[in-house]
């Protein structure tokens, strides 16, 4: 009765994802969308967690990663093209709604998916990057930086730097991630510091840097084993040289369709129920002291906020906090959908 | 961060308590507390799965079972020694409550703690076996016997014929079970039958069949594998090979004392803490959907939720992630003060 993960393919005409499942077939669904640069694997701890507790889950790779098609031009992903791989899916599991999961892009994804398909949203959770009903694109975080961490005239783009370098640079990002995938795992999959919570994070000063390392290879730090085992760290390392960065790059190349496509929903009003977890010390996506969850605030008539000690890679770092933060809300708000 | 499921001891001047400890040692505590005749073993789908959501989860072999202390003498396995070993658990881990989850004779282990030691307990949970503030009695039990099912002239003891068996023939029901320990985990681990329900359970014909199975040893039936495994049937089979059932079936030989106990229950027997009860819709020994059986409870426990689940007996073991969901819907709504990040 122990659920066990198991690996699964939906091929359609237009696309390929590969995703993980556990638990009984015909429960409740969650499905959990993953973020940059990562794998369904992310979801480890959360998918035999809430299995045990009678839920389906399913944890896509996410397009450009793992086991799931890669594409050749920026504009294969796109959000609106990448919610239609997310719709392909559920209907794939003969179901019309999910309680959608997300984390970092994963985050906007379910966000979109929220905002575009409410009909096939049962409730909608997000880790660490909290909704914009402008979209999700990197212009409307600008008006939400924290000045008081970065000055203007110093920071111009706070700490989204690192977009604009994707932009500007975007060969130049691929090849220094991709000249050691190893050493780049590493040295992102690390705990969240309280002691870098409100200093400039590092990037903020990417194109400063010339690159986020400086401008060459990613240096070779010890691997956290606080947030990944060496057996995760070969599994992203294996999976990122074989699909390489150009995919999971370009989800930042699309701002500008990403803003047209999130005029398009209705309102932009969410109305079912959202959960956000905030990171306490995630120092890129940080919605505790500053601006940024606030129009979130405005927008989610039906909103539980829940912040988790914990930086960037919360549902490694703190599984049991983001599980616990989980069963609380669907068992508060969505009682009828787990039964 | 996937939390291992680790063994331990605590030993006292008066007792030895072997338990299974899982999750963070500082988390909220939960502790569960196993009936006849199984072992810390049977909580085993829960003890991670509520770990992972942030709790610390403690499993005790109780008294007579596994790798604690048995004991030669029927008194040695009263309700309120059994309370006493808990609450030197509690206590060894340096805490002062818990949410107490109990199942068959584990229940009334719990309801006592909650009913005498309610500053020890932050909620109360059982599984099949409902809360009678006078105690867990033959006289309690036998008065609420659903007699549709269980006609007095044929059924006087109704389902709870067997308990009687006990009290009558002691030593022919322990060599009944120890005859072939392995067929006997076998025969009583299985799932439920819903086509069982509202006909009378075996165990209301035990005196008359001269035993539970006409006096024989247990017959050999194939091992029910959505209850128990391979290697959970050997363990069972082990450690009660190991101990024998004398202690396991003591803890049917104190009825007077553990009635004299429950009449000492703080607030005249009311608990006022969260209460959760899970029905077992095809438990047809511990029938409390259609008897009167949790009337008492309805009446004793001012903040109680009830859920019915699809299961048998073995509940936890049958039903995993329902007893799992049930319990966490009720922490969240509840306890979640208890419950903390």
């Amino acid at each position: 009765m122990t659920f066990p993960v198991t690996e699964h393919t939906v091929k359609t005409a237009r696309h390929t994802t590969g995703y993980l499942a556990c638990g009984a077939e015909k429960a409740p669904l969650l499905i959990f969308c993953h973020g940059w640069p990562e794998l369904s694997l992310s979801w480890r701890h959360q998918l035999p967690a809430m299995a045990a507790l009678g839920f389906r889950c399913v944890a896509p790779d996410m397009r450009g990663y793992g086991r799931s098609s890669t594409y050749t031009r920026h504009e294969d992903f796109a959000q609106e093209t990448i919610v239609q791989d997310m719709l392909e899916l559920l209907a794939s599991r003969g179901r019309d709604k999910a309680v959608w999961i997300g984390h970092d892009w994963g985050s906007s994804v379910v966000w979109n998916v929220a905002s575009h398909h409410p009909e096939k949203t049962v409730g909608v959770a997000s880790l660490c990057v909290p909704y914009i009903a402008a979209g999700n694109n990197v212009e409307n975080r600008l008006p939400l930086i924290d000045r008081s961490i970065y000055p203007a005239d110093l920071y111009p783009v706070g700490q989204w730097d690192y977009h604009y370098f994707y932009e500007e640079n975007f060969d130049k990002a691929r090849t220094d991630f991709e000249a050691n995938v190893r050493n780049a795992v590493k040295a992102m999959f690390r705990k969240g510091d309280p002691g870098r919570v409100g200093k400039p994070a590092a990037t903020a000063s990417v194109r400063k840097a010339g690159g986020w390392f400086g401008g060459g290879a990613c240096p070779d730090v010890p691997r956290d084993g606080d947030v990944i085992t060496e057996q995760d760290l070969e599994a992203y390392t294996a999976a990122l040289q074989g699909n390489g960065f150009f995919g999971p790059n370009s989800w930042y190349m699309n701002h500008k369709a990403n803003g047209e496509y999130a005029k398009r929903t209705t309102n932009g009003k969410l109305a079912m129920p959202v959960l956000f977890l905030h990171g306490a010390y995630d120092t890129t996506c940080e919605t505790v002291s500053s601006k940024l969850a606030e129009p979130m605030r405005r927008d989610c008539s039906d909103l539980t906020e829940v912040v988790v000690k914990s930086g960037h890679w919360m549902a490694q770092e703190q599984p049991a906090a983001v599980n616990a933060a989980l069963a609380k809300w669907l068992a508060t708000k969505l009682p009828g959908y787990w039964s | 961060m996937t939390f291992p499921v680790t063994e331990h001891t605590l030993k006292t001047h008066r007792h030895t308590t072997g338990y299974l400890a899982c999750g963070a040692e500082a988390a909220p505590l939960l502790i569960f507390c196993h009936g006849w005749p199984e072992l810390s073993l049977s909580w085993r789908h829960q003890l991670p799965a509520m770990t992972a959501l942030g709790f610390r989860c403690i499993a005790p072999d109780m008294r007579g079972y596994g790798r604690s202390s048995t004991y030669k003498r029927h008194e040695d396995f009263a309700q309120e020694l059994i309370v006493e070993d808990m609450l030197e658990l509690l206590a060894s881990l340096g805490r002062d409550k818990a949410v107490w989850i109990g199942h068959d004779w584990g229940s009334p282990v719990v309801w006592n703690i909650a009913s005498h030691h309610a500053d020890r307990t932050a909620g109360v949970t059982s599984l099949c076996v409902p809360y009678l503030a006078s105690g867990f009695t033959l006289e309690t039990v036998v008065s609420l016997v659903d007699r549709k099912v269980y006609p007095e002239a044929e059924f006087p003891a109704g389902q709870w014929d067997y308990q009687f068996f006990y009290e009558e023939s002691f030593d022919k029901a322990c060599k009944g079970f120890e005859s072939n320990i392995r067929n006997v985990v076998k025969a009583l681990f299985r799932k439920g039958d819903p086509k069982a329900v509202g006909k009378p359970s075996r165990t209301a014909s035990v005196r008359r069949n001269g035993g539970w199975f006409g006096g024989a040893a247990f017959p050999d039936v194939p091992r029910d594998p959505d209850v128990i495994t391979e290697q959970d049937m050997e363990s069972y089979t082990a450690a009660l090979t190991r101990n024998g059932f004398f202690g396991p079936d003591s803890w049917y030989m104190n009825h007077k004392a553990n009635g004299a106990y429950a009449k000492r229950a703080q607030n005249g027997g009311k608990l006022s803490m969260p209460v959760l009860f899970l029905h077992g819709a095809y438990d047809t020994t511990c029938e409390t959907m259609h008897s009167r059986l949790a009337e008492p409870m309805r009446q004793d426990c001012s903040d109680l939720i009830e859920v019915v689940v699809n299961s048998g007996h073995w509940m936890a073991q049958e039903q995993p992630a329902s007893v799992n969901a049930a319990l966490v819907k009720w922490l969240a709504m509840k306890l979640p003060g208890y419950w903390k990040a």
